[in-house]
């Protein structure tokens, strides 16, 4: 019923103030890949020294561009790709552990992908699609149960009456109401975390707060944890109770929400969110729409790079921003930040660089 | 007027210093004093399908001014892409233009009414005065010609005078304008980035110095910093060589940013046209508000938004009345039977039968449903 400020009051669920392990936390995680390119085989750096913590009844936002390895850390969490280094625990398990019951994996991680016009069997009706994951994985076992529970299932995702949308196929749904058919479907399993990978960016913009408020409602009545995947920071904003700034296979800044938003260290993050069309910067109001920012490429993830990735980009680079590994900053309300600036503050404080920078080869 | 890679700064760094910033006063005081480019009257566009008559489009007027950015927002099955092909007369069966007209209003000459034109007839406007930029650049540059060839087909086909000399030198130029080495010409389309490509698009698309750029979700497919890239160089180029944007898309948040006027189509017509700040702090029509509250905001407190609960109407099935009746958090009985006609605003027109004063006294938040 609330967006991240009433949790902002109670402190949030990462003050310690929830007992239960993290429902995903990764340690100096990497995934690297060998591809081919025509000098060779070289080694893509999809991700390095990923430090992520999702508890439950948290929503973690991933926010950065494409190829910043949002996607790849969702997969790694989905048993796609496996990490190539550091630690990944599930529940306080190690991810080989957790994974051994792939089954049982998947009933407690549900996917939520973007298209919802893709990701349902257009062929079947939202009974059949509902059903199936109450049947494959024996939530309920007698007819009239399953039935009962897929109008349950409907109603919690707000398609009510249920009996208006059972009967139907996914043709004959909008957007919206088709993503709250995978949401339902997900819900089917009574998973621990939903991984939502831009949800609503194929949904028209008057309909995806219907499905932004039903992620949140989950979380707030049922504790769900939500891993909401998106390069919309104001979405995130709005959503999510921390936000995690990735870039170039990196977070480069993490902490509470609004903090980030407020008052970001990183500059990249700063561009973030002065890139982000903001409606009361409306022509007019004395904001230019135009925006002073090097149309350099970002760097190729293949390419090694000493210290920060973002450098060649960074309106503020010095030269120690290469030169050697950035250390990584943190401060006591629970941010971490990626970056030289953070020295300037008295705020954060600079802990050990993360080992995964200076031992990739 | 003539462009050079001189006339703009160099690609490195984009500067925002070029494009003026200037009070809603300031915008249409220039709106006013700017002729008339183009101008859309009573244009209807109608789908001729299996299952019926589509009213794609009805009674679109519009105008646009010399150096104008027009704003078009409007979600899915709004009309709003076909309003743009309309206009930019590149829409093709089934859509047929069912009424109205749409006249240019040429820089020397007589005003002419493009839907009366033959496909020979309209070449001639092509590029030189009509051009267009698509949402999808992959899709728009031949994957199997270089960037030369296709920038030289399209300046010699559109500029007589035009040698094959003369139109590489241009082709670099015009890369170059928007960021990109022209050594790149050499390139093929899939060696660029998604950003590049889209910006390559809009060099194209102003290879024959046009006088109006319709723009079709240009930036949809890429992320938002590099959006924010593109729509600078945009501006940038606009403010520069003086040429009017149509720009289409879902995002009202962004054509608020960079719009002179926006209009705002809902079930195939325009429900209101006002300037960015009206559109932002005094929205006439309910829909208006109700998209404007279904973007999450950056720089203001966050509360709990709920967008606009329902779904557009079938256009096949148009209810008699207003036809956002039933997403309606304000309608009145009248609203069931009776369409509104769009009315004079302060900045422009709405088709509300609730605007004006009872609009705004009771809509103060028009996500608390009135019933």
């Amino acid at each position: 019923m609330s967006t991240n400020h009433d949790l902002d009051q109670n402190q949030g669920p990462d003050q310690g103030s929830d007992s239960r392990a993290p429902v995903f936390e990764t340690r100096d995680l990497s995934v690297h890949f060998r591809v081919d390119s025509p000098e060779g085989k070289v080694t893509v750096r999809a991700l390095d020294g990923i430090d992520f913590t999702l508890h439950p009844g948290e929503i973690a936002a991933l926010v950065g561009e494409s190829g910043s390895g949002k996607t790849t850390l969702a997969r790694v969490f989905s048993l796609i790709y496996p990490p190539t280094g550091g630690e990944v625990l599930v529940g306080g398990v190690p991810l080989a552990r957790a994974a051994k019951d792939e089954r049982r994996y998947y009933r407690d991680t549900q996917l939520i992908f973007q298209d919802p016009f893709a990701s349902l069997n257009a062929l079947k009706k939202i009974r059949h699609i509902v059903e199936r994951p109450l049947r494959i994985h024996r939530i309920v076992k007698s007819r009239r149960a399953v039935a009962d529970k897929v109008i349950e299932l409907l109603e919690r995702v707000n398609l009510t009456p249920a009996s208006r949308y059972i009967d139907q196929y996914p043709t004959d749904l909008s957007g919206g109401q088709r993503q709250r058919v995978a949401i339902a479907k997900s819900l089917a399993v009574n998973p621990k975390v939903l991984l939502a990978d831009e949800p609503t960016s194929m949904l028209d913009a008057s309909i995806r707060l219907e499905v932004l408020n039903l992620l949140a409602d989950l979380r707030d009545s049922e504790g769900l944890a939500v891993l909401y995947i998106t390069h919309d920071i104001a979405s995130a904003r709005y959503l999510s109770d921390r936000i995690n700034v990735m870039y170039g296979g990196r977070i480069i800044e993490s902490g509470p929400t609004e903090k980030i938003v407020s008052d970001p260290v990183h500059p990249y993050t700063r561009l973030l969110l002065d890139a982000a069309p903001d409606p009361a910067h409306f022509k007019g109001s004395g904001h230019s729409a135009a925006l002073d920012t090097s149309t350099a490429a970002p760097v190729d993830n293949s390419v090694e790079v000493l210290g920060c990735r973002f450098a060649n980009r960074c309106p503020l680079a010095r030269p120690e921003c290469t030169s050697a590994p950035i250390p990584r900053y943190t401060s006591p309300d629970g941010r971490d930040v990626l970056c030289v600036l953070a020295d300037q503050r008295s705020d954060f404080t600079p802990t050990t660089p993360t080992p995964a920078v200076t031992s990739a080869r | 007027m003539s462009i050079t890679a001189s006339t703009l700064s160099g690609p490195e760094v984009l500067g925002a210093s070029q494009v003026p910033v200037e009070t809603t006063a300031q915008i249409a005081r220039r709106l006013e004093e700017s002729p008339l480019l183009l101008e859309a009257k009573g244009l209807d566009v109608t789908y001729v399908t299996e299952s019926g008559e589509v009213p794609a489009c009805r009674d679109i007027d519009i105008q646009l001014r010399r150096g104008e950015i027009l704003g078009i927002a409007g979600e899915s099955a709004s009309g709003k892409s076909t309003l743009l092909n309309a206009l930019s007369r590149l829409q093709r069966a089934p859509a047929v233009t069912s009424a109205g007209t749409v006249t240019f209003h040429p820089d020397v000459g007589s005003p002419v009414d493009l839907t009366a034109l033959t496909e020979d007839e309209l070449r001639s406007y092509r590029w030189t005065s009509l051009s267009i930029v698509m949402q999808s650049a992959m899709a728009s540059l031949n994957p199997v010609m270089r960037l030369e060839t296709q920038f030289i087909d399209v300046i010699l086909e559109h500029d007589r005078s035009a040698t094959k000399a003369s139109a590489r030198v241009r082709a670099g130029e015009l890369l170059e304008m928007v960021g990109i080495p022209s050594a790149r010409l050499q390139s093929y389309s899939y060696q660029l980035s998604g950003g590049m490509q889209q910006r390559a698009l809009i060099a194209l698309s102003l290879a024959s110095d046009p006088e109006i750029v319709f723009m079709d979700e240009p930036t949809t497919a890429v992320d938002v910093v590099m959006q924010r890239q593109i729509l600078t160089q945009i501006l940038q180029l606009q403010a520069t060589l003086g040429f009017a944007i149509v720009f289409v898309t879902h995002d009202l948040s962004l054509l608020l940013e960079i719009s002179d006027r926006i209009a705002i189509m809902y079930g195939g017509r325009i429900v209101e046209i006002g300037m960015p700040e009206q559109l932002y702090e005094d929205a006439q029509h309910p829909y208006t508000r109700g998209l404007r509250a279904s973007f999450p905001p950056l720089s203001e407190p966050v509360r709990r938004m709920s967008g606009i609960p329902g779904t557009p109407p079938d256009l096949l099935n148009l209810p008699q009345g207003c036809s956002f009746v039933s997403r309606c958090p304000l309608a009145l009985d009248i609203c069931r039977t009776e369409r509104p006609e769009l009315e004079p605003t302060e900045t422009g027109v709405a088709a509300c039968h609730r605007s004006g004063s009872s609009n705004r006294d009771s809509a103060a938040d028009p996500k608390e449903p009135i019933s």
